[in-house]
């Protein structure tokens, strides 16, 4: 979603939960949140890693002052 | 035989126990052995004779049951996998399976079972080849069948030490 | 490296006990799915579109009603609007359920050679089939579209009007038609391309290849007359099977029961629900249970293979060795509904490498064939294939052994894979150089022809939810329950688990599968997750155990739970060593401390893990006909902790001979107008007992920090290196490079012509 972003692979955002990060992330670089969230979830075939651990509490998930967040096509198994 | 209605009557000696059954002229034996005689233990995979799972020896011969009709299995002596323990006692092929973890899901285990009994009966002291050769016919998805050859193997071996003795 | 306390020697974990469900599959009584019947049951059988594109303008089934024996007849129509538009299944994804509804019975389209559009329930199969041949239905048939290129291409027939692309599609992105599509990024591939030494590119196609279990598809239902569904099947997950029905059939998930029987192969394939909804359907009309079998042929046609693929793929690096760019477009079949697996197959592409540059663009296609479902590391295969091949290309052209170009630029732990992700703890370089210092490794081979090929892979395994529930007896047996079905042996492995916890011997506990009104929600038996995620439960029941079982003693030697020890399978006072219970001493006492005892624990660990493989294969290619002989075949892989080494060692030889079976003879052929050709298992050619070597293997244990006992998952990643293996010890062999699966003697006869032409 670099094109989002302006090319940049990384940002620095606030927000207390996952919810409030794409808002803010949203504001900065429009597009992000239509990109991620579909409704009041996470888009079908996002999942979000946070320090290092999937969450299963989606947009619900707190984040602390220096989480670490990607959001990653699903992973599945067969 | 005779029949009743449509029905063919047959009989027939299954692990070495007389039956007689009623079936229609286009059941298979695969069908009649599971459906009518109840006897579970052999199973489908394929229906048209390509995947072995449907083995059991008919007089002795290794046979696909899908590929057999029922009818044709008058007055013929049938083993499946049921038959294979005596007494309670299993078959050094079916210890061995359980020693060298020779089965993963299980589906193909009685039609490999029966193939490999044929085999010994014929080999007793086959090589990784002839094992390799002879179980082609049943197709296994799990195992990649390496535990399978070396179980045949140490049954084999256990066979002939049991017939020294 | 390891973030696991040191532990004791284990007791029973890392030892090879006998299965327990073993006696029963060798003396044929195990019941699977079609072993199990109720009595005065119905048969069911299906009537399938032999066409793979067509708009149905009429179905008439009252020949097939008016037929002795038949009871019922059902289409499309007799079924509501699904309850809801989608299941969702955490980071393991999510289902579409109006496209699984309409997967399991066609409305006013089919969409592939197979798909349901009616079903007959009778009194026995064969009149079942006579009763679908009886059923009249008018096509209008529409140009079937049976490749991913075709499919993209401009002015291809559209096939679903209505689908929406995926989450990482760039926006600048043409929209093609039938695809959706993911694209990851990082760096800048394009200045780093022209910052590269040495570039090789090169066009990959895989061809259409199904999972092969055994046993087909069955179920047996009952739709109760106070609105109860039963389900007695073999699935890999019957929690899923259960809310999957639910919602297609727009019924209370709490009024559907799924019963879990013994299952003869899944490998990805049994995840979906097929035939459950239509037997239930049936069985509502007849008000008497109703069995229905796919048919193997049926079973090809209609259920999910593996895609498909095309790719371009093009790799760069310094002269010095360094990986610095990689660029992969990869277009994967998602069958007749959108949701093939790119995002798995896009994101390990090239995730056991540091390459700072990466494109990785997927797409997902719709074509005329059956829905793609996953196939043991979804689209691991697929991928790893092209990198795997252009790795060794690069170590030619740099003069490197390939070996040490992979450990050169190898991910470790502590890394950064693609998205940023922290790579979890594993480590990759000790398993390629277990593979470097193998005698397989420098064996001489004999003859001209004869080449040793390698290939190295990654895959993640998954946490999600399990339930497991622990109950001591009064002699001091207990019995462990769970909800993940048993594909091979894993039954066996979890009472492992809860037997090293307990410390009391294995024979005393047996452990069984729980249907879904027995035990808490547990997801698939995929993803490489049993041992792994239901381990973590039964374990954290085990110490829950413990934890009340210390109370009971307390209780006994009237002192605090706080003055309990717990030692090798003995309670006893800190304070006093000389009093003490086993196991089963206290259990004997447990009815008059307060009663029996069990303990449940429902865990979701979410941990990536890391499954890790490495293949090496010996092979001899017959210069006359083309025709491929594997000589040798050593498979590593790092297991984590093997629970039980010969399981975990059946996966490793079971997995590397199914990507032996795709690497060199399995594929999907269709005819013109798009039917499967080769429908049956003579044609659809999987290996045989002749085909493959022994499978040698190693295993590794770099341990797991987020299980108790170190335990990776193990089941899928060693599907995946065989192809690119193969590839490259045929190169070796013949100096041809294939770069089209599958690689059947006439492809390599072909290629050696080219070399020799030039």
């Amino acid at each position: 979603m670099q094109h989002l972003t302006e090319g940049a692979d990384t940002v620095d955002i606030g927000g207390r939960n996952l919810r409030e990060v794409i808002e803010n992330i949203d504001r900065e670089s429009p597009g992000i949140r239509s990109a991620l969230v579909e409704g009041d979830k996470l888009r079908p075939g996002v999942a979000v890693v946070v320090n290092g651990c999937v969450s299963h509490l989606g947009l619900l998930q707190k984040v602390q002052n220096d989480s670490e967040i990607q959001f990653i096509p699903m992973i599945s198994g067969g | 035989m005779y029949k009743i209605d449509s029905k063919v009557r047959v009989s027939a000696k299954v692990n070495s126990e007389h039956v007689q059954f009623l079936c229609e002229s286009r059941q298979s034996l695969l069908e009649v052995l599971r459906d009518t005689l109840q006897l579970t233990g052999t199973k489908e995979g394929c229906n048209d004779g390509n995947c072995g799972a449907c083995s059991v020896l008919v007089n002795g011969e290794l046979i696909n049951s899908c590929c057999m009709f029922a009818v044709e299995a008058e007055e013929c002596e049938i083993e499946t996998v049921e038959g294979l323990a005596l007494h309670g006692k299993l078959h050094p092929l079916q210890v061995a399976f359980i020693e060298e973890n020779a089965l993963q899901c299980g589906m193909c285990t009685p039609g490999i079972l029966m193939s490999s009994k044929a085999l010994l009966e014929r080999k007793p002291n086959p090589t990784e080849t002839d094992i390799r050769e002879w179980l082609a016919g049943n197709l296994c998805r799990c195992t990649g069948y390496d535990r399978i050859v070396v179980a045949v193997m140490n049954a084999s071996e256990k066979l002939q030490g049991s017939r020294r003795e | 490296m390891s973030k696991l306390k040191p532990r004791p020697p284990f007791r029973v974990v890392g030892s090879a006990p006998k299965r327990a469900d073993a006696l029963e599959k060798v003396t044929g009584r195990a019941q699977f799915s079609d072993d199990f019947y109720i009595p005065r049951m119905l048969h069911g059988k299906t009537l399938r579109s032999p066409h793979a594109h067509a708009i149905i303008k009429s179905i008439d089934v009252t020949r097939a009603l008016s037929l002795p024996g038949v009871h019922a007849v059902i289409t499309g129509a007799d079924f509501p609007e699904p309850s809801v538009k989608r299941l969702r299944l955490g980071e393991a994804g999510y289902v579409d359920v109006q496209d699984m509804a309409d997967n399991c019975i066609a409305k006013s389209k089919v969409f592939y050679d197979g798909h349901v559009i009616a079903a007959v329930a009778a009194e026995n199969p064969h009149i079942a089939e006579e009763g679908v041949d009886l059923i009249d239905i008018e096509y209008e048939i529409l140009t079937p579209v049976m490749d991913v290129k075709s499919a993209m291409a401009d002015g291809a027939p559209v096939i679903h009007e209505d689908f929406t692309p995926g989450a990482f599609r760039a926006k600048t992105e043409k929209v093609l038609p039938n695809a959706g599509g993911l694209l990851l990024e990082t760096g800048n591939i394009t200045t780093a391309f022209s910052d590269c030494d040495i570039i090789v590119e090169r066009e990959y196609t895989t061809e259409t290849v199904h999972q092969g279990y055994i046993e087909s598809h069955i179920t047996t239902v009952q739709w109760d007359m106070n609105g109860h569904i039963n389900i007695w099947t073999s699935s890999q997950g019957h929690f899923q099977i259960r809310d999957q029905v639910a919602v297609i059939l727009n019924v209370p998930m709490n009024k559907i029961t799924v019963t879990p029987l013994e299952i003869g192969g899944g490998f990805g394939g049994k995840v979906s629900t097929y035939l459950d909804p239509l037997a239930a359907m049936l069985s509502k009309k007849t008000g008497r249970a109703v069995k229905m079998a796919m048919s193997r042929n049926e079973a090809l046609r209609a259920t999910g293979p593996s895609s498909g693929t095309w790719s371009k793929v093009k790799i760069g690096a310094k002269s010095d060795g360094r990986i610095i760019a990689a660029d992969l477009e990869c277009a994967y079949e998602a069958g007749a509904f959108p949701g093939g697996p790119i995002g798995p197959g896009i994101m390990t592409a090239t995730s056991r490498y540091k390459i700072p540059n990466l494109r990785l663009k997927g797409f997902d296609v719709i074509v005329n064939k059956p829905k793609i479902m996953p196939y043991r590391a979804p689209g691991g295969v697929q991928s790893n294939f092209p990198v795997e091949s252009l790795v060794d290309e690069l170590a030619e052209k740099l003069g490197r052994d390939p070996m040490e170009l992979r450990v050169q630029n190898a991910m470790q732990s502590g890394d950064r894979l693609i998205m940023g992700l922290p790579c979890p703890e594993f480590d990759g370089k000790a398993l390629l150089s277990k593979i470097k210092s193998h005698p397989h490794y420098k064996a001489p081979l004999e003859k001209e022809n004869q080449g040793r090929g390698m290939a190295y892979a990654f895959y993640p395994h998954i946490g999600m939810q399990s339930d497991a529930k622990l109950t001591v007896n009064a002699d001091g047996t207990v019995q462990v329950c769970t909800g993940s079905c048993d594909l091979s042996g894993t039954r066996t492995s979890l009472a492992m688990q809860a037997a090293e916890i307990l410390g009391i011997n294995l024979q005393n506990i047996s452990c069984s599968i729980g249907a879904t009104d027995a035990i808490g929600y547990t997801f698939m038996a995929c993803g490489s997750r049993t041992t792994y995620s239901t381990g973590i439960a039964v374990i954290t029941a085990a110490k829950k155990i413990l934890s009340e079982m210390s109370g009971r003693a307390a209780l006994i030697w009237d002192t605090g739970s706080d003055n309990i020890e717990f030692n090798e399978g003995e309670f006893s006072c800190r304070d006093n060593p000389k009093k003490s219970f086993t196991f089963k001493e206290l259990a004997s006492r447990l009815d008059e401390t307060g009663g029996s005892l069990s303990a449940s624990a429902t865990v979701s660990p979410n941990d990536i893990g890391v499954q890790v493989a490495g293949h090496l294969v010996d092979v001899e290619v017959d210069i006359e006909t083309g025709k491929l002989e594997i000589l040798r075949y050593t498979a590593f892989q790092d297991a984590g902790k093997a629970v039980h080494p010969e399981l975990v060692r059946g996966q490793m030889q079971g997995a590397a001979v199914q990507g032996i079976g795709w690497a060199l003879n399995e594929e999907y052929f269709y005819n013109e107008k798009g039917q499967l050709a080769n429908a049956t298992l003579l044609d659809y050619r999987m290996p045989t007992s002749l085909d493959v070597p022994f499978i040698d293997t190693v295993i590794l244990e770099t341990p797991n920090p987020s299980h108790p006992f170190g335990v990776r998952g193990v089941g899928e990643v060693s599907i995946v290196p065989p192809v690119a293996a193969i590839a490259n010890a045929i190169y070796n062999a013949v100096g041809v490079r294939l770069t089209s699966l599958p690689m059947k003697p006439g492809k390599i006869l072909a290629e050696i012509k080219k070399l020799k032409e030039h």
